[in-house]
C-alpha cells in the first residue's frame, strides 16, 4: 500500500517512514499526501529494515546506497531493532551523520526525549492522540523538513 | 591460881566476846545478807544487809521448819512457801552445805527480792553442828541482765531465722602457728540448712572444710580467712560454686556477704539460681519478642513491598493500556474523519450523522485516555517540593483558563464568572503538580458557575499551626452533600452531559494533594454553590524556586 494512492511519478525516496503500526503509517502517508509529499515516501516496519534500506542491504540490495532520503521519521518502539539503536547506528555511520532524523512516537516520557537527543535526533515529536491534531502535526513536520530545512549538498 | 584461871577465863571470855564482836563487825560490813542461826534453828545474828533484804529484823519466834513462812521465802515466781526439804538453811542445820537459786523473798512492803541463797553448817570441836550460816544476795540485777540478754538472743534468732538468705556464724579454727586452718559452725539458720541440705545438728560444731571441701579450690575459704584476718568485709555476686549437696554433686550460684565477728566471721548467702533462671527466661522472652517483632516488621516490609509492586504494576498496566488505546483510537477517529472529508458524497444524511457521532465519541474517549494518563502520571512521578507563590501561580492558571473557556465551556447564556483571587499564603509543594490542582479546581468552578447570573469564583487561603488551607468557592449549580464523599473518586460525575468532563479531574486533585501529605474536601448545596478546599502541611522546601 505505501505510495499506492499517489498519482505522481515515482522518484527517489525522499522520506523514510519507520513505523510498525499500519494505521499510523497509513494516516501519516495520507496526511503527507495532502501536502503532495506522499510520492516520495518509503515505509518500513522495523528498525532492521530501516538500516537495510539506508545501507542498501537485504531486500534493498538493489538500491543505490548513495541515494539517501531527505528525512527519516522514526518511531521508537519497533520490532527487531528499536528506534534508539537505529539512531545510534545512523550517527555512527559517517555517510549518514547529516541525515535529518525526526523521532515520531507516542511516548512523551522525559527519559525517551533525553536519550533521543543524546543519540543525535534532530527533532522529537509526540504523536497527538486526536486525529485532527495528528494530521496537522504530520503536515507541518513534513513541510518544514522537506521545504524549509536546508541540508549540506555533500550529505546527499 | 584459881583466881588466875578465873581471870584467864574471864579474859578468855572477854577475848572471845571481843572476837565475836569483831567478827560481827566484819559481817556487818559485808554487802551480802548474812544470817546465822543456832543449832536449834533460833536466829542468832543477821547483818544489816540481811535485814534490808528480808525487810524485817530477826524474828525470835521463827524456827524451822517454819522459817520460810516466817521470812516469807517463796519459790521464785510463785506464792508457794519455799519447801523446807529444799531449804539450804535446813540442810545446813543437818550438816550440809548447799545453795539454791530459785527462791524469792517477799518483804512486808510487798516488794519481792529474788535471792540466791547459800548455807553452811558451823561445827563445834566435837563435829556437831553449832550454828548454820546463810549468805544470800539480791539477784534481781543479774536476772534483769539475763532477761535482757535472752531478749537480745531471741531478737537475733527471730531476725536470722526469718531471713530467706542463708546465715551462719563461724569461729576461726587456728593451727599451731596461729594461722586460720578452718572455720567452725557456731550457728546456722533454717534457710541455710535448707540450702545446704543438712540439719542444724549435722552442721553446728562441724567445720566448713569438713562439710564443704569445695570451698578451698573455689577460693571461698581463702576469701573468708582474709575477712577474719583483715576485717575487710566480703561482697561477691554470682559466685559459681560446685560441691556435694545431699550426696549429689551440684553446681550452684550464690551472692555472698561475709564480715568479721570477734575471732570468726558472719556469712550470709543467697541462692541466685532462681534469679538467674528468671533473668534467662526474661532474656529468652525478650529475644523471642524481638524476633517476633523483627518477623512482623519483615512481614510488613514484604507486604508493603508487594503492595507497592502490585500498585506499580497496576499503574503501569493502566498506563500502557491507556497508552496503547491511543493508536487504534486515532485510527478510528482518522478514518471516520477521512470518510467524512473525502467520501461524504457516497453517504446519506444518516450515515454522515453516524460518522460524526463516531468522531464525537472517539474524541471523548481520547479525552478520557488523556485524563487517565495524567492521573497515572501523578502516581508515577516524584514530588519535588519547593516554596510556591500561590497568588502568582493561581493568576497564571486563571490566565491560561480564559481562552479554553472562550472556546469550549462558555455557555451562550451569560458571561464569565468573575474570578477573585485574594492574596494567598504561600506553601511548599511540587509547583507543576499544584498547578494542576488549581487548574482542575478553577476550571470546575468556572464550568459549574458560568451561566449563573453574577457568577463569581473566589479563591482564599487561611493558615493554621500546621496547615495552609485553600478554598475555591463558586456560586454555581453546587451539589448534594449526600454525594460529597464520591466527588473525589475516579469517573464520578454528579452532573450529566450538560457539563463536559470525564470525572477524573477531582481524582487527580485528591491524588496530588494526597501525595503532598495534605487533604481535600468539599461543601455545597444544590443550586447553592460549592466550595472545594485543600490543605497542605506546613513544611520546609527541599529547594527554593
Amino acid at each position: 500500500m505505501p505510495g499506492s494512492h499517489d498519482t505522481e511519478p515515482a522518484g527517489p525516496a525522499e522520506i523514510l517512514l519507520v513505523e510498525d503500526e499500519p494505521s499510523d503509517a497509513d494516516l501519516c502517508q495520507r496526511a503527507l499526501a495532502r501536502k503532495h509529499l506522499a510520492s516520495r515516501i518509503t515505509w518500513v516496519k522495523d528498525g532492521a529494515d530501516a538500516l537495510d534500506f539506508l545501507s542498501a542491504r537485504g531486500q534493498w540490495a538493489g538500491r543505490d546506497a548513495a541515494d539517501l532520503p531527505r528525512l527519516v521519521l522514526l518511531d521508537l518502539k519497533l520490532p527487531r531493532v528499536n528506534g534508539f539503536e537505529v539512531l545510534r547506528q545512523i550517527r555512527a555511520d559517517l555517510r549518514l551523520t547529516g541525515l535529518p532524523v525526526v523521532v515520531l512516537t507516542s511516548s512523551a516520557q522525559e527519559g525517551d526525549i533525553i536519550e533521543s537527543y543524546q543519540l543525535g535526533a534532530n527533532s522529537y515529536i509526540t504523536k497527538p492522540v486526536d486525529f485532527a491534531s495528528f494530521q496537522h502535526t504530520i503536515e507541518e513536520t513534513g513541510l518544514y523538513w522537506m521545504t524549509l530545512n536546508q541540508v549540506p549538498q555533500t550529505s546527499r | 591460881m584459881a583466881a588466875d584461871s578465873d581471870r584467864a577465863a574471864v579474859r578468855e571470855q572477854a577475848n572471845l566476846q571481843s572476837v565475836e564482836q569483831t567478827a560481827f563487825r566484819f559481817l556487818d560490813a559485808v554487802p551480802v545478807g548474812i544470817f546465822i542461826t543456832a543449832a536449834d534453828g533460833q536466829p542468832y545474828y543477821a547483818n544489816p544487809e540481811a535485814v534490808r533484804l528480808l525487810g524485817r529484823g530477826v524474828l525470835p519466834s521463827a524456827s524451822p521448819p517454819d522459817l520460810s513462812e516466817s521470812y516469807q521465802v517463796t519459790v521464785r515466781g510463785t506464792d508457794i512457801p519455799y519447801p523446807a526439804e529444799r531449804s539450804s538453811l535446813i540442810a545446813a542445820l543437818a550438816g550440809h552445805t548447799t545453795a539454791t537459786d530459785d527462791a524469792a523473798i517477799r518483804r512486808p512492803d510487798g516488794t519481792v527480792v529474788p535471792a540466791e541463797i547459800w548455807s553452811a553448817p558451823l561445827t563445834g570441836p566435837d563435829g556437831s553442828v553449832e550454828f548454820a550460816i546463810t549468805a544470800f544476795v539480791d539477784v534481781s540485777g543479774r536476772l534483769h541482765a539475763e532477761e535482757a540478754l535472752q531478749a537480745v538472743q531471741e531478737q537475733f534468732h527471730a531476725s536470722v531465722e526469718v531471713l530467706s538468705d542463708g546465715f551462719a556464724l563461724f569461729s576461726a579454727v587456728r593451727d599451731a602457728g596461729g594461722r586460720i586452718a578452718d572455720f567452725r559452725y557456731e550457728y546456722i539458720n533454717e534457710a541455710a540448712c535448707r540450702m545446704d541440705l543438712r540439719t542444724r545438728e549435722e552442721t553446728v560444731g562441724h567445720t566448713l572444710i569438713e562439710l564443704f571441701p569445695g570451698c578451698v579450690p573455689a577460693g571461698l575459704f581463702g576469701a573468708y580467712a582474709e575477712v577474719a584476718g583483715t576485717g575487710e568485709p566480703l561482697v561477691r555476686e554470682d559466685v559459681d560454686y560446685e560441691d556435694v549437696y545431699g550426696g549429689r554433686r551440684v553446681a550452684r550460684a550464690f551472692d555472698i556477704r561475709a564480715v568479721k565477728l570477734s575471732d570468726g566471721i558472719m556469712v550470709t548467702w543467697r541462692d541466685v539460681a532462681e534469679r538467674r533462671q528468671a533473668q534467662e527466661l526474661l532474656a529468652r522472652q525478650a529475644a523471642e519478642l524481638e524476633r517476633a517483632a523483627a518477623e512482623l516488621e519483615e512481614r510488613v516490609r514484604s507486604r508493603t513491598a508487594d503492595l507497592v509492586r502490585s500498585n506499580q504494576e497496576l499503574e503501569s498496566f493502566g498506563y500502557s493500556v491507556a497508552h496503547d488505546l491511543r493508536t487504534p483510537l486515532r485510527a478510528i477517529q482518522g478514518y471516520s474523519q477521512i470518510l467524512l472529508d473525502e467520501h461524504a458524497g457516497q453517504l446519506d444524511e444518516d450515515g454522515q450523522a453516524l460518522l460524526r457521532d463516531v468522531g464525537r465519541y472517539t474524541g471523548r474517549m481520547s479525552e478520557l485516555i488523556d485524563d487517565l494518563l495524567a492521573l497515572a502520571d501523578v502516581g508515577r512521578r516524584d514530588v519535588e517540593c519547593a516554596r510556591i507563590n500561590m497568588t502568582a501561580l493561581t493568576e497564571s492558571v486563571v490566565a491560561d483558563l480564559r481562552p479554553t473557556l472562550a472556546d469550549g465551556w462558555r455557555p451562550a447564556v451569560d458571561g464569565w464568572p468573575a474570578i477573585v483571587v485574594s492574596g494567598l499564603a504561600g506553601a511548599v509543594g511540587d509547583p507543576a503538580l499544584i498547578r494542576q490542582v488549581w487548574a482542575n479546581l478553577l476550571s470546575n468552578a468556572v464550568k459549574f458557575s458560568a451561566g449563573q447570573p453574577f457568577a463569581e469564583v473566589s479563591v482564599t487561603s487561611e493558615t493554621t499551626a500546621d496547615e495552609v488551607i485553600y478554598h475555591v468557592r463558586d456560586n454555581g449549580v453546587g451539589f448534594d452533600m449526600a454525594h460529597a464523599g464520591e466527588l473525589f473518586g475516579t469517573f464520578h460525575r454528579l452532573h450529566g452531559a450538560e457539563f463536559a468532563g470525564t470525572g477524573i479531574g477531582l481524582a487527580i486533585v485528591s491524588r496530588i494533594v494526597g501525595r503532598h501529605g495534605g487533604r481535600v474536601w468539599a461543601e455545597g448545596h444544590v443550586n447553592g454553590g460549592a466550595c472545594f478546599s485543600f490543605a497542605l502541611p506546613v513544611r520546609q522546601p527541599v529547594s527554593e524556586v
